[in-house]
């Protein structure tokens, strides 16, 4: 890439610049500067630095939509349109719901991106005896394929993506959207969207887990197949944001994210889904935090890069789209304050930034008053607008991977690739990801992460502007901030409804499509046509679960931290 | 003021439905570190069984992390459940609990409540120097 005469004269001006410099450079605020990931960073980075690192154009950058696919999985990326605008939000019914959902594609929104309640993404039904005080507090109870029509009630799911985020219980959350389509009238195949359909992360860093790995991942792959032969516009979501959030460092977000996905497609293959049928059904929803951008930039780069690697050379893929790395780049909660939280709105800003420079083809940033509790409608309007003003007043849209070329980016982009492969690699010497996470290995990084990052804040070593530097007191415009919180009332309303469907529904046809699917869920066959006739005739969430909860049992987590 | 300097035993629960540990499992290496034994319970539990494991632990505090508005469900029930089994076992707080709500949780018996910006000094400091009334 550069040639040795011109490296040379480099080598000998930086020198010489070094030599001319050391008082000042003694001068500088910290000893060492350092990333998150433990990287030394350099004090300026030069060609000298990329060519150490065997940097090579062609191989390592090339072209936008082609290999090796560090600038964008489009050879137009945003000049065509920018990334899609997407937030997460539920409301404590599914009435208050569907209101919310309306006004924010009114809004501009690209799609309705579902947050459930917990009950929901447990399976259990809001009247079981563990779940009182927890039904609509997180988001919409979803219990029954007469919540879903009501939650899409006046949404055209011919042309509006949905997006789920209830991994446990997924099957059941894409069958409602496929029997709404058929009630509806719409082909299933126009279904756009993506349903989030990673359990591993669950067991690592979400807790949202009901059945063992095992019988887990049998259930995610039954979907992802399903999608792939059936809905070829609805694919589903694996995440490494989770992980991110629980302390997973970049490298281990890039790794673990990978390793999930490599555990699905050994699963299908072992069922003889081919890797071609699977992996363009795969989409990616990875984190970000407002703290590091280039290395953010870097992490994206060499992720896409590395996906696309990977699915050739490991799975010898042949359809390009199975190396696309598609993702979906989302803003970490952990990082926003409730100390000044109007100042959260800057942090929301840069993360836009961040997606935008990053190539991610959707982005969710959080809102002001995250960190108090569940975020206002007002407050979620805000996140689209943030990311408006990234892709329609900053100009980072008009040219593709604007980074590419930054001697800094480049060569941490390098790093990042070469630290991700050797994480891959000890996750395989576990023997895999189910192997890893039965002995505590990602649970037991992440705390110890989690419990350093924590002492850097205790320290001042990690800056939290309005907490740990230029703290003042709560004025009475930041005391009242308040997040939305749901009629502890409505918990009532919700239960009763669900006994009255109960009552009114065909319980015989309800319990002969629950046998079948009992008979069914101990053979291979895809269960997804058996939960959609199911949920068709309104069996529940919880009564679908108990069916796999009898077949497979439950996972009993390791205490571990 | 006499400062007891037995060991501290304490009880972290997770009670309810919520997944997210990160700050539950960093206060337990907070305490662990400043020399107190801790008992994590884990995920999903249910608040019999938060109870049950105090008593039989002999713990001298539970300590609940709440994040998903179930506070007002959890707390009076642990503390009912407590009362029933005649167990004083102080409880204190964590998580993510409005400040609208904080007076009366105290009033309930709720011990202390750390949130977001607690410091592992504020922390320790309560556990090391708790009195009883």
């Amino acid at each position: 890439m550069f040639e040795k005469d011109k490296l040379d004269e480099i080598r000998v001006a930086q020198q010489e610049w070094e030599s001319r410099h050391l008082y000042e450079f003694a001068q500088e605020s910290k000893k060492e500067f350092i990333t998150e990931d433990g990287i030394p960073i350099r004090r300026i980075y030069t060609p000298l630095d990329l060519e150490e690192k065997g940097f090579d154009f062609l191989n390592d950058v090339g072209f936008p939509g082609e290999l090796p696919y560090t600038r964008g999985i489009t050879s137009t990326m945003y000049r065509t349109k920018p990334w899609k605008f997407v937030q997460y939000s539920g409301r404590a019914t599914p009435e208050e719901s569907n209101e919310l959902w309306k006004r924010q594609l009114a809004e501009g929104a690209n799609a309705v991106v579902i947050a459930n309640d917990l009950p929901t993404q447990l399976g259990y039904d809001p009247d079981h005896p563990m779940v009182q005080g927890e039904v609509g507090r997180t988001g919409a109870p979803i219990s029954s394929l007469r919540d879903w029509e009501v939650c899409f009630d006046g949404i055209d799911i011919e042309n509006v993506g949905v997006r789920t985020v209830c991994n446990a219980p997924v099957i059941f959350m894409v069958a409602s959207h496929i029997a709404l389509a058929e009630q509806r009238g719409v082909n299933i195949s126009k279904l756009q969207g993506c349903a989030q359909n990673d359990i591993l992360k669950e067991y690592i860093a979400r807790g949202n887990y009901i059945f063992p790995p095992e019988p887990s991942v049998r259930l995610a792959v039954d979907v992802i197949a399903y999608l792939a032969s059936h809905c070829s516009m609805y694919q589903c979501d694996l995440s490494s944001v989770h992980v991110m959030e629980r302390g997973a460092n970049k490298v281990q977000q890039i790794a673990w994210g990978i390793s999930d996905a490599i555990t699905y497609l050994e699963s299908a293959a072992k069922r003889e889904v081919g890797v071609d049928k699977l992996a363009p059904a795969m989409n990616f929803i990875s984190g970000m935090y407002h703290n590091e951008i280039f290395a953010e930039v870097a992490k994206f780069r060499a992720n896409r890069k590395l996906w696309a690697r990977i699915l050739k050379e490991r799975f010898h893929a042949k359809d390009p789209r199975s190396w696309l790395y598609r993702t979906w780049i989302v803003m970490g909660g952990v990082r926003q304050l409730k100390q000044q939280p109007l100042n959260n709105i800057a942090r929301s800003e840069i993360c836009s930034l961040i997606a935008g420079l990053s190539g991610g083809q959707d982005c969710e940033v959080k809102s002001y008053n995250e960190a108090i509790g569940i975020p206002t409608p007002d407050a979620l309007t805000g996140c689209l607008r943030y990311q408006q003003i990234a892709a329609y007043e900053a100009g980072i849209t008009d040219t593709i991977d604007p980074f590419a070329g930054s001697y800094y980016v480049e060569w941490l982009t390098k790093e990042f690739e070469e630290r991700a492969i050797k994480e891959i690699e000890r996750i395989d010497q576990l023997g895999g990801m189910i192997k890893a996470i039965e002995k505590g290995y990602p649970q037991s990084e992440m705390t110890k992460n989690a419990y350093q990052y924590q002492k850097k804040i205790e320290s001042g070593e990690v800056v939290q502007v309005g907490l740990n530097k230029y703290y003042s007191e709560p004025t009475a415009e930041e005391k009242a901030v308040r997040p939305y919180r749901a009629k502890p009332e409505l918990e009532d309303k919700t239960v009763a409804k669900i006994r009255e469907l109960r009552r009114n529904r065909d319980n015989a046809k309800v319990k002969q499509r629950l046998d079948n699917l009992l008979e069914m869920a101990r053979t291979d066959e895809n269960l997804v046509p058996p939960v959609i006739e199911a949920v068709k005739v309104y069996a529940t969430v919880g009564e679908i679960c108990d069916v796999f909860r009898e077949v497979y049992g439950v996972y009993t987590p390791l205490a571990i931290w | 003021m006499v400062k007891n300097s037995r060991v501290k035993r304490i009880l972290l629960a997770k009670p309810g439905l919520c997944g997210h540990d990160r700050g539950i499992s960093v206060v337990a290496m907070m305490l662990r570190d400043a020399g107190m034994e801790v008992i994590y319970t884990g995920l999903h539990q249910i608040s019999e069984a938060i109870v049950k494991t105090a008593i039989q632990e002999g713990v001298d505090f539970i300590g609940l992390n709440c994040m998903t508005d179930n506070h007002m469900t959890i707390c009076p029930r642990i503390i009912n459940l407590l009362r029933k089994e005649g167990a004083d076992i102080p409880i204190v707080l964590g998580g993510i609990i409005p400040e609208e709500d904080r007076p009366s949780l105290i009033e309930m018996g709720i011990v202390a409540i750390f949130g977001q910006a607690s410091t592992s000094k504020e922390i320790v400091n309560f556990f090391q120097s708790y009195e009883r009334k």
